[in-house]
């Protein structure tokens, strides 16, 4: 499936928000690789960071309050941080591409479907015409829609949000992107969307060899879509592995506090175990572990010291003091 | 984060320049009798048309000059700041009283009477509001007292309108259908939930009509269908002072000053009330899930 | 297992007016928000209700609460018509009957400490004294598992799990009988959630709650309800108790549902059926099952004959023409 290039390196990385309030380190000392065509996985709860990384990949995180202050990231060498917007646009819709949670305000609401899947076309190939309308309708059935004159000039608000998705993703296949970044793509959708939706961005991997990263907090999906899983906790990713090590062999007390807490299709339990506390205030996060007020296995350690990235085999990496015993 | 510290970050962007402004207005009105160096209306001829103090020519005595009969021009200025501050406060407090009740009654129950309430706020928007002043004023007697309840008649729809939109939005939260659910009476709902939401945008609105408040009892004075000489009103002394502009042109441009600091005034600190009262601003990055 | 019926649906239908076609109306579109729905609620259990948007849940939901008038049908509250009620009987309806919705956010009034918000439906039903209130607060808070002297704060210091441990609060404060839980964890962290479903059921065995669940999500529904109906379209299209629906689900809109909910365990590699197509826009249906154009086992009946709702094996119930 996946081969062995690195294609994103992203070391380090550090992004901070600089508000009224004070400093919040949304993303704080991220590191890791996508390999090509490989799916990964970036699962967190509110305050994770998750959507700051991609935003930081992609080079907009919102101005003037947030900055990438520290870290590299490398697409295929070239160090992204260090490029200036004009030239991040030759790369964003191109080679990166991003499709997220509300494709209501990707899209733009005053240009009907033809031209916005068209305009995406032409970035790549100088087309116009009958061969651009032809290009258009073999992007639609990419994507398993139907095309006809009517729908080429319908316009976004007359889509329901599974379409409007798959359109989105037809944009992603007119830029034949070599990373596709999917944050939250289908949570805002029914479930029986959600699995049309799941299956084409599969069917797209397969085919074009396409990178993606996929960012939820849904673990179902997660453990259906990603090879590879990184989890994140307040800015830290915390834990990472396959897909089949993250759900039977994790190490990190939130990992397995998470996938415990969740209510099993088909295995109905008396009371479902639980984290206990509340989601980290990002502006007030203790020195050390930001998830040791949550922890069960917690030491004196944790409240002060946060704890080194250590493997444990195989790319199953963890961030915690106690992981060798849990 | 605590509230108080909150309110601490806001203040640190007060802007001062519009407080200060807004403060002066409101000794300028309420001590004029001790601030003010004379009379505003004792007239002496012999004094008529001096030039302000920094010309060569003036004196101290009158700071800012003198008018056509003689009456020191800062005093007047001082003295029509409560003028412009009784017309500006009650006529904002009548106007909003009435748009803020209109507007919620129109929000909340929609329906046929947001269409008559609306319907009657287009037709006064369409008829411009100098005309309906001057019939009003017309039929009713050039007086402080007049003037203050055309502009509050005419200036409610402002209210109303924004005071509406506000309504909308609100009552499409949860809590309002959870006092329903919990019994609440419909006066209730209005009183406890729908208004105290809107109240942020009744006090930014407030600020910024006072502004303009304070400009359209100008004009009306400037027309003489406001307050009558000799009682000094900004407005009025635009009005004398306009044939002396070229060459005694302290008359008619030192009020205007006070017309456009007091706008100006009322204007940052509005902004800034907003910017301080919107619960949007309270810049804690809550994750996007 | 089944007590009494603290709530009886029968036939209930709420059609919406869309706005009109001019001046001179020819006909206003209608929204077929439910369209003939029989269940009933038992005391104690839990009642899941799932489905997909535009189903028409959250509209049942409102319906019982009386937040929307029913455009046809009975709803029974123990046995009297809720239509009907005078002053007095929708007071102590109101007492009966509570709900938790689900944005913690939109639920809560911002300018309102939390303990006047709690203690506000005891103050409209004149119940006890003021200190006699806040007392019963205090109570409340501790009940769901916040601190008592919290009573004092503003909502917005409180995160999503802990206002909705507020709303609960609220909603338990006049002792209902029967709770509408409007996709209550749906909007929350999902380490959240776990803490407060728990609560949730502590405080059904604790107060002889009943609750009706509406939730899109199916495992959660799974894990909290008694008796489950999935609804497509207005429509209830299977009911039967929850391990029954779960284990053998027989209308094929829940087949695909439960194909296609992706669980957290990467060795359960389950093919999803995979429905073709959006969910029909309720305005154009006209006759046959509402399913048809999605459905994998449709044939010519479908779009002649519009299935009901029959019990097929004991106690389950399904809609579809293809299973006798």
């Amino acid at each position: 499936m996946s081969g062995e290039e690195k294609i994103l390196e992203v070391k380090n990385l550090k992004t901070y928000f600089f508000t009224n309030m004070g400093v919040v380190k949304a993303v704080d000392g991220g590191s890791f690789h996508l390999k090509k065509g490989q799916s990964l996985g970036i699962v967190g709860e509110s305050g994770s960071g998750k959507s700051v990384t991609s935003l930081s990949i992609l080079r907009l995180v919102p101005k003037p309050a947030g900055r990438i202050v520290e870290g590299k990231i490398l697409y295929r060498g070239e160090d992204l941080v260090k490029k200036s917007q004009k030239e991040m646009r030759q790369y964003r819709g191109k080679k990166l591409f991003m499709i997220s949670q509300d494709p209501m305000t990707s899209l733009n609401p005053v240009f009907n479907i033809g031209n916005q899947i068209g305009e995406a076309i032409r970035r790549r190939q100088n087309v116009k015409g009958n061969d651009l309308r032809e290009k258009i309708i073999e992007m639609l059935k990419l994507v398993h829609i139907r095309s006809s004159e009517n729908l080429i000039h319908a316009y976004p608000h007359q889509f329901s949000g599974g379409m409007k998705q798959r359109v989105m993703i037809s944009m992603a296949l007119a830029c034949q992107p070599e990373i596709l970044i999917a944050d939250e793509p289908t949570t805002a959708l029914d479930v029986t969307i959600q699995a049309q939706i799941l299956k084409l961005m599969e069917e797209i991997r397969q085919k074009y060899n396409t990178s993606i990263i996929l960012i939820t907090h849904d673990l179902g999906v997660i453990a259906k879509f990603c090879e590879y899983i990184l989890v994140m906790y307040a800015g830290k990713i915390v834990e990472r592995a396959d897909v089949k090590t993250l759900f039977k062999g994790n190490k990190h007390p939130y990992t397995r506090g998470l996938i415990n807490s969740l209510p099993h299709l088909g295995k109905k339990q008396q009371r479902l175990s639980s984290i206990r506390g509340q989601p980290p205030d990002l502006l007030n996060l203790p020195a050390g572990c930001p998830f040791e007020p949550r922890c069960d296995y917690s030491i004196e350690r944790c409240s002060h010291e946060y704890p080194p990235t250590e493997s444990a085999g195989k790319g199953h990496l963890i961030s915690c003091w106690r992981w060798r015993e849990i | 984060m605590p509230r108080s510290s909150r309110i601490w970050v806001h203040m640190k962007n007060a802007p001062l320049g519009g407080l200060t402004i807004l403060f002066l207005l409101v000794m300028a009105a309420l001590f004029a009798e001790f601030i003010a160096p004379h009379s505003p209306i004792d007239q002496d001829i012999t004094q008529a048309l001096k030039v302000p103090f920094f010309l060569k020519g003036g004196t101290l005595s009158h700071l800012l000059g003198t008018d056509e009969l003689g009456r020191d021009i800062l005093s007047r200025i001082i003295f029509g700041a409560r003028i412009s501050l009784v017309v500006g406060f009650i006529a904002v407090a009548i106007s909003g009283f009435i748009g803020t009740c209109l507007g919620l009654i129109s929000g909340y129950f929609g329906g046929k009477i947001d269409s008559i309430i609306m319907r009657v706020v287009d037709v006064q928007l369409s008829m411009p509001y100098i005309l309906i002043a001057l019939a009003l004023i017309g039929a009713l007697g050039p007086s402080l007292r007049n003037i203050i309840i055309v502009i509050g008649i005419t200036s409610w729809v402002d209210y109303g309108r924004v005071i509406r939109g506000e309504v909308l939005s609100v009552k499409e939260n949860e809590f309002v259908d959870l006092a329903k659910i919990a019994g609440c009476s419909t006066y209730r709902i209005l009183l406890k939930h729908i208004f105290p939401s809107v109240v942020n945008s009744l006090i930014v609105l407030g600020t910024l009509m006072l502004g303009r408040i304070i400009i359209f009892e100008a004009a009306l004075s400037f027309l003489g269908l406001g307050v009558q000489p000799p009682t000094p009103s900004w407005g009025i002394m635009l009005a004398d002072g306009r044939q002396y502009l070229t060459y005694a042109w302290w008359l008619a441009t030192f009020p205007g000053l006070a017309i456009m600091l007091v706008v100006l005034g009322t204007n940052l600190v509005g902004d800034w009330l907003r910017d301080m009262l919107d619960p949007r601003q309270r810049a804690v990055v809550r994750g996007k899930r | 297992m089944k007590g009494e019926a603290i709530l009886e649906a029968k036939n209930i239908k709420k059609y919406f007016l869309m706005g009109k076609e001019g001046i001179f109306s020819k006909k206003a579109r209608m929204i077929k928000a439910v369209d003939g729905i029989n269940f009933s609620l038992y005391k104690g259990q839990t009642f899941g209700l799932v489905g997909e948007s535009g189903c028409g849940k959250s509209t049942i939901g409102r319906c019982i609460l009386r937040l929307y008038r029913i455009t046809d049908g009975e709803m029974l509250f123990q046995g009297k018509n809720i239509d009907i009620f005078d002053g007095k009987e929708k007071m102590q309806y109101h007492r009966d009957v509570q709900a938790v919705f689900q944005d913690p956010y939109g639920s809560l009034n911002p300018r309102m400490r939390v303990g006047e918000f709690i203690e506000e439906p005891m103050l409209v039903h004149g119940i006890l004294n003021s200190r006699g209130r806040r007392e019963r607060v205090k109570k409340l808070l501790e009940v769901v598992g916040l601190n008592a002297d919290q009573a004092r704060r503003f909502p917005h210091e409180f995160s999503g799990g802990q206002r909705q441990r507020i709303c609960i609060a609220r909603a338990l404060s006049l002792n209902p009988k029967l709770l509408i839980l409007d996709e209550p964890v749906s909007a929350l962290d999902v380490s959240i959630r776990a803490q407060i479903l728990n609560l949730l059921m502590d405080l059904q065995e604790e107060f002889g709650l009943t609750y009706l669940f509406i939730s899109h999500d199916l495992s959660v529904v799974e894990h909290i309800s008694d008796l489950v109906a999935v609804m497509y379209l207005a429509k209830i299209v299977e009911m039967a108790p929850c391990e029954r629906i779960f284990k053998n689900p027989l209308h094929p809109y829940t087949q695909a549902l439960l194909s296609a909910i992706p669980v957290p365990d990467p060795e359960l590699a389950q093919e999803a059926i995979i429905l073709e197509g959006d969910i029909t826009d309720p305005i154009t249906l006209e006759k046959g099952c509402p399913f048809r154009n999605r459905c994998f086992n449709a044939s010519e009946e479908c779009t002649e004959k519009e299935p009901k709702l029959i019990e097929v094996e004991p106690n389950h119930l399904v809609a579809c023409l293809k299973i006798r």
